[in-house]
């Protein structure tokens, strides 16, 4: 069955070129349906060649044909299956086929229908060959591949100057990473003499990377620390993050298997997949771990006070890649990875539901929804099994990935991250529960637009519903329930006797975390308070009082929480909180942004200046051509000294 | 190097390329009208013909090649200002100038 | 040598080429002194044909060792064959691009002739091994390009772009040839095999007339390079010059300069190239900034495909300049490498400028703005040209991206890494500029399709009025048919010219997905002898 993975990435091509060739007045239904249908067989093949990888440990399939020599050096293109892989494969096109469907009913009467479906497939394909990816050369187009979908879908509502302006800072923003992953890879095509992975991992490991002199160590270092800027980049982590925010201008769909399932996490899918390299590179993983708890902890600061219901789940993206960063650095391979999993689907999940809010509202704004519960209950549970697995609620899917990142955080010495992570936690808890109260409960803020309200239709149901099951049970493939059933499906791609790394790797990846109850129930705890804190404020507001008082039955009890909570409250986030938030955003948005708009504005005063002196006068043009040959002779004479030598 | 009998020394016959040259160029840049400009050019030219033909009898290993390739650079340089005066006339016929400034249509 | 000698050297084998175009050449021209009446556009196209005869003859040559001829002057060897396979093909899309100048807009059929008379003087640069050769062939396309510019003598536009043009190549024409001169001076001979045994002696002997030399004949070059800062004509010339004759000048003549710098420089100074080929990186390194640069806030897209030549030529010469170094054995790698991205440019280069033909004969624009809506009008047209200017820029899976990529190796490999990153720097930032055409294409057209439609009635209109016109043909059909679609009307786009976009679309995804077409072969080729 591995042998037949290709067909995977090449069923959405066909739906892709199949598309182009219906052209642009194809109708909605067999447009969505050829998509639809085509990706959900890429899904039943990949979760054959989960299965079939699963079943022989030692099945890192590799599939390569030779594509070009350049000098003595040839290059291969062709795929690999690694556990890892296959894993991907099977929750990107899960994901993609139950996007593809909820399009239908979003996109629905948009002009350039079957053009938005053209990128998408072809986004699909291209995240798909990327997950299967042999070596970094191919790896590197197909990320390329995945930005410029990414470009084509922010900017698809081109009319609106945001979208087209966000769509460039995309773009440009996740570039700055790409250069530096770029040098990163022809860095170790140097030392180690090829693109493959697995002789690039067997080199870092034996410590025969070699170039110009420099330690193997220091090569792993600056290679692996130059690929993570890439992946800093397009997982929207510290200080690039910028981006993703503004991404938000594209189609919800969009965002949801963009932005938030599939290529912002190709950024942990890489540091995942050179993980041997950063492990044989301490330095590097740390940097990863404390970019990433860093990132986790300030866009969860961000999200607490967004009006707008996308931008505050964008921000929990990036926190939530944040948290996945933070676990692959302190070496809990298989919880980031697994974090990566459940993520992928409580978080497309929330994007899909706000999806469907913003269709029946025609709006973004939280201060305009209110007690869509009565409108929409199916949105609304659904919404609901996503918020309850983001803020990390037993028994829901995030609870079990979250806690495990937490628990290794700790358990490998990182105290610091620690609370970094459990601070984001609670924020997390209470920015997803200030949405959901917001959007759903309560009276209605907006009368015209409540009325109008409605649920998209089936086609937008289906996805909800069957996101939420996952959101609700996707937990349950990596708990003691079932002996860590995932962790050990994922190290089994070191474990085979051959594997490319070195020992030292096999056991840094291989060492698992026990369960600590304890831990767990202190998560549980701050998430649960983060809810309770939300609900306080912004469930039937005016009344949070009472129900704090109906909760814990003593009066006194009710006016002290009242108090104490209320006091806490308005210190805490509405001054210190909001500040610290208006504080990052102020970074964002004067020094980061400042930064590329710097760069920007350079790079066109510098053409300006040079346009000027295009004056067409033949003359001016002959003369400046004369200094230049003056001043490369008066040079050359100089450096030679004395004209008849 | 110069043939004993030769009153003229290799240097001086280089320096007069050297200073047609520079003419030329100057020429070609600062005068305004069009067929001074081209007359510059052709200085220009004329500098290096000075060179192969100083060479071709004075050179390090002389040779009848350079002169060869001097009469080449004469008629090529003929077809080149033919070409240019042709261009100046539809200039002229079209703008009713001949001056170099006023060729000022592409720019920035 | 005895006379009776010269009738018997291999003339056909050696510049068959060469001897079939400037037959083709002579024909035309006598054929357009008969025929004096009428559309005459099938004089290119018979012109077509006698580059593709031609180009079958240099395929035939392809590879065959090596011979001279003429006492050496002309060398049939790998290096001409490539180069000669390379300026017909290029020729021969120019010349199916000029066919789709018709009705109001047709170029005087003299064009035809000049530009097979251009072509002989690039496969002359391309194969002749001696100084005095190498300069009547680079003048004889000069001399053609400057009145093939002006071809338009009615157009003041055309006139001063050409006038323009001749000013400053016949300044560059001096500088090569005073630099020329000094070479020929040190070694007594002008022909290139005999002065490459004694590029070391001079160096060693001369060293600051050596010196000066080598940059006369680099800077002269340079001028028809277009290599900052010798290159503030390109913009202006390309601008005032009908678009096929500046798809002529961006590609031909550039591949055909091209061969003739490594000609001169490196098989000249072939021993010496440390200390020499230094420089080519300066102006390399200058020539990637300025020409991307300056083409940031360019808004005409034929003077920014100006600036974009700039920049490739950029691009070309940093392999050129690490000749310099490079160990000799690493030497074919770098001709592969530039014999490549010439390949990708000529492709790409001619398929941009195929499309702004199109759109400026529809629009009678060449501002940016003139693409808005292209996608609505033609999906097949925008996407061409996306693949075109992303080429251009550098994406995957295109040809330009390979034949940067291997420059780039090549940077890495020969210790030049800082031209590799200024190469990597500057195409980002052509990334901006391109990704802004882009925008446009797929924008749609914000009044409604009927300024398109207009634009063709216009076109059309103005065919059976124009003097000298014979009856009305096919272009009243196409404009009505146009008319008829309303809404949708689409551009008027002739076989001839999908052909030859699919040629040039075809070339640059094939040299981008399958590179090993055409390395292969070079990878076989003996560069030195």
């Amino acid at each position: 069955m591995v042998q037949y993975a290709w067909l995977v990435p090449l069923l959405p091509l066909v739906a892709y070129v199949f598309l182009l060739f219906l052209g642009r007045k194809a109708p909605e239904g067999i447009v969505a349906g050829v998509s639809v249908v085509l990706t959900a067989i890429s899904f039943v093949i990949s979760l054959f060649v989960f299965q079939a990888v699963g079943s022989h440990p030692n099945g890192n399939d590799t599939y390569v044909f030779h594509w070009l020599t350049v000098g003595s050096r040839n290059f291969d293109v062709g795929f690999q299956v690694t556990h890892l892989n296959a894993l991907m494969l099977v929750i990107v096109t899960l994901v993609s086929a139950l996007v593809l469907l909820f399009s239908k009913g979003y996109m629905h009467r948009d002009e350039r229908f079957p053009v938005f479906y053209q990128y998408l497939n072809l986004f699909v394909f291209s995240m798909l060959a990327l997950v299967l990816s042999p070596n970094l050369l191919q790896l590197y187009i197909f990320w390329e591949m995945v930005g410029l979908c990414s470009y084509l879908l922010v900017g698809f509502w081109y009319f609106k100057p945001e979208a087209a302006l966000a769509a460039k800072k995309s773009f440009i923003v996740t570039r700055i990473g790409d250069t530096g992953m770029f040098a990163g890879i022809i860095l170790l095509f140097l030392a180690s003499g090829s693109f493959d992975y697995s002789t690039i991992f067997s080199a870092a490991t034996a410590g025969t990377l070699s170039f110009h002199g420099m330690s193997s160590g220091t090569v792993a270092t600056v290679a692996a620390l130059l690929i993570f800027m890439g992946a800093v980049g397009k997982s929207a982590q510290f200080p690039l993050h910028i981006w993703l925010p503004d991404a938000m201008e594209g189609p919800t769909p969009v965002s949801a298997l963009i932005h938030a399932a599939t290529m912002v996490a190709a950024g942990v899918y890489l540091v995942a997949r050179a993980y041997p390299l950063f492990v044989s590179a301490p330095a590097a993983l740390h940097t990863v771990a404390w970019i990433g708890g860093i990132t986790a902890l300030l866009a969860s600061l961000i999200a607490l006070t967004q009006r707008d219901i996308k931008r505050v789940i964008a921000y929990s993206t990036v926190s939530q890649l944040g948290y996945m960063m933070m676990a692959l650095g302190v070496g809990a391979y298989a919880y980031g990875v697994f974090h990566l999993m459940t993520h992928a689907f409580f978080k497309a999940l929330l994007f899909l539901a706000a999806g469907s809010v913003i269709h029946a509202l025609d709006t973004q704004d939280l201060f305009e929804m209110g007690g869509l519960r009565r409108k929409m209950p199916l949105t609304t549970y659904t919404f609901l099994a996503g918020a309850l697995a983001l803020a990390g609620i037993v028994p829901f899917a995030g609870f079990w990935s979250k806690d495990d990142i937490l628990g290794a955080t700790l358990a490998s010495g990182h105290p610091v991250l620690y609370a970094f992570g459990l601070l984001a936690a609670f924020c997390t808890a209470f920015y997803i529960f200030r949405v959901f109260f917001l959007a759903f409960t309560g009276q209605p803020r907006d009368e015209a637009k409540y009325e109008h309200a409605h649920e998209g239709g089936w086609v937008m149901a289906v996805p909800l519903v069957i996101l939420a099951a996952f959101a609700t049970l996707a937990g349950f493939f990596n708990t003691p329930l079932n002996h860590h059933g995932l962790e050990r499906y994922l190290f089994a791609d070191y474990a085979a006797p051959h594997s490319a790394a070195g020992t030292d790797v096999v056991a840094t990846i291989g060492q698992t975390y026990p369960e600590n109850i304890g831990l767990m129930a202190v998560s549980v705890a701050v998430g649960l308070f983060g809810i309770l804190v939300a609900a306080l404020f912004y469930w039937r507001p005016g009344k949070g009082a009472e129900r704090a008082a109906r909760m814990f039955s003593l009066p006194y009890q009710v006016s002290f929480h009242k108090f104490f909570v209320d006091e806490a409250y308005e210190w805490f986030f509405v001054g210190g909180g909001k500040r610290l938030a208006a504080l990052v955003r102020w970074f964002d948005v004067y020094v980061l942004d400042g930064l590329v708009q710097l760069l920007g504005r350079l790079g066109s005063v510098g053409g300006r200046l040079l346009r000027f002196s295009q004056t067409g006068q033949i003359q001016t043009y002959s003369a400046w051509a004369t200094v230049g040959l003056l001043v490369f002779v008066a040079i050359a004479v100089f450096r030679i000294g004395g004209v008849f030598g | 190097m110069a043939p004993a009998n030769f009153p003229i020394p290799t240097g001086s016959l280089l320096a007069l390329g050297v200073l047609l040259f520079c003419i030329g160029l100057y020429g070609a840049l600062t005068k305004r009208n069009l067929i001074i400009v081209l007359v510059s050019i052709e200085l220009m030219l004329n500098a290096a013909n000075i060179n192969l033909v100083t060479f071709s009898r004075l050179g390090v290993a002389p040779s009848l090649s350079g002169q060869v390739f001097s009469l080449f650079t004469i008629t090529v340089a003929a077809a080149e200002i033919a070409v240019g005066l042709a261009l100046l006339i539809a200039v002229f016929r079209l703008r009713r100038t001949s001056e170099v400034q006023d060729l000022n249509v592409h720019k920035w | 040598m005895a006379n009776l000698d010269m009738l018997h050297q291999p003339y056909w084998s050696t510049m068959g080429p060469m001897i079939v175009v400037a037959v083709a050449g002579f024909v035309v021209m006598i054929l357009e002194f008969v025929f004096r009446r009428g559309d005459r556009r099938w004089l290119a196209a018979l012109s077509a044909l006698g580059v593709l005869v031609a180009l079958v003859v240099a395929f035939a040559n392809w590879g065959t060792g090596h011979q001279g001829l003429l006492q050496n002057t002309v060398m049939l060897d790998s290096f001409s064959s490539v180069f000669s396979v390379l300026i017909l093909i290029s020729a021969f899309l120019v010349l199916l691009l000029t066919l789709d100048y018709r009705g109001r807009e047709r170029l005087p059929a003299e064009h035809t002739y000049l530009i097979l008379f251009g072509v002989v003087g690039a496969l002359a640069m391309a194969t002749a091994t001696d100084l005095v050769t190498l300069y009547v062939g680079l003048e004889l396309l000069s001399v053609a390009s400057y009145v093939l510019v002006a071809v338009r003598k009615r157009s003041i536009r055309s006139v001063e772009g050409g006038i323009k043009y001749l000013l400053m190549g016949a300044i560059g024409s001096a500088v090569l040839l005073y630099g020329m001169s000094f070479i020929y001076g040190l070694a007594g001979t002008t022909n290139v095999l005999q002065l490459s045994t004694q590029g070391a002696v001079m160096l060693s002997g001369y060293p600051a007339i050596t010196v000066i030399g080598f940059l006369f004949m680099l800077i002269g070059m340079g001028f028809k390079l277009s290599l900052v800062p010798f290159h503030m004509w390109t913009p202006d010339v390309y601008d005032g010059a009908p678009t096929a004759i500046s798809s002529f000048l961006a590609t031909l003549s550039k591949v055909a300069a091209f061969g003739m710098l490594l000609r001169l420089l490196v098989f000249i100074f072939n021993q010496s190239t440390g200390p020499l080929f230094y420089w080519a990186g300066i102006i390399a390194a200058i020539t990637m900034i300025v020409g991307n640069f300056a083409a940031l806030p360019q808004r005409n897209m034929k003077r920014l495909l100006g600036f974009s030549s700039v920049a490739q030529a950029g691009y070309t010469l940093v392999p050129f300049a690490l000749f310099g170094s490079s160990q000799m054995n690493q030497w074919p790698g770098l001709f592969d490498s530039i014999s490549f991205y010439l390949f990708a440019y000529t492709f790409m280069t001619i398929g941009a400028f195929a499309i702004l033909h199109i759109v400026e004969r529809a629009k009678q624009s060449v501002e940016s703005d003139a693409l808005v809506g292209l996608y609505r009008q033609s999906p097949w047209l925008a996407v061409a040209l996306s693949v075109f200017v992303l080429s251009l820029a550098g994406m995957p899976l295109t040809a330009g991206f390979l034949g940067k990529f291997y420059i780039f190796a090549d940077t890495v490999h020969m210790h030049a890494l800082w031209l590799g990153i200024v190469l990597f720097a500057t195409s980002v930032v052509s990334f901006y500029y391109y990704i802004g055409w882009l925008r446009k294409v797929f924008q749609p057209l914000p009044t409604g399709a009927a300024e398109w439609a207009v634009a063709e009635v216009a076109a059309a209109a103005g065919a059976p009025v124009g003097p000298g016109q014979g009856p009305a043909r096919s272009e009243a059909g196409v404009a009505g048919s146009a008319a008829d679609g309303g809404s949708g009307g689409s551009l008027a786009v002739s076989p001839v010219m999908h052909v030859l976009i699919a040629l040039c679309v075809i070339g640059t995804l094939a040299l981008g997905i399958v590179p090993a077409i055409l390395l292969h072969p070079l990878g076989t080729l003996q560069w030195f002898y």
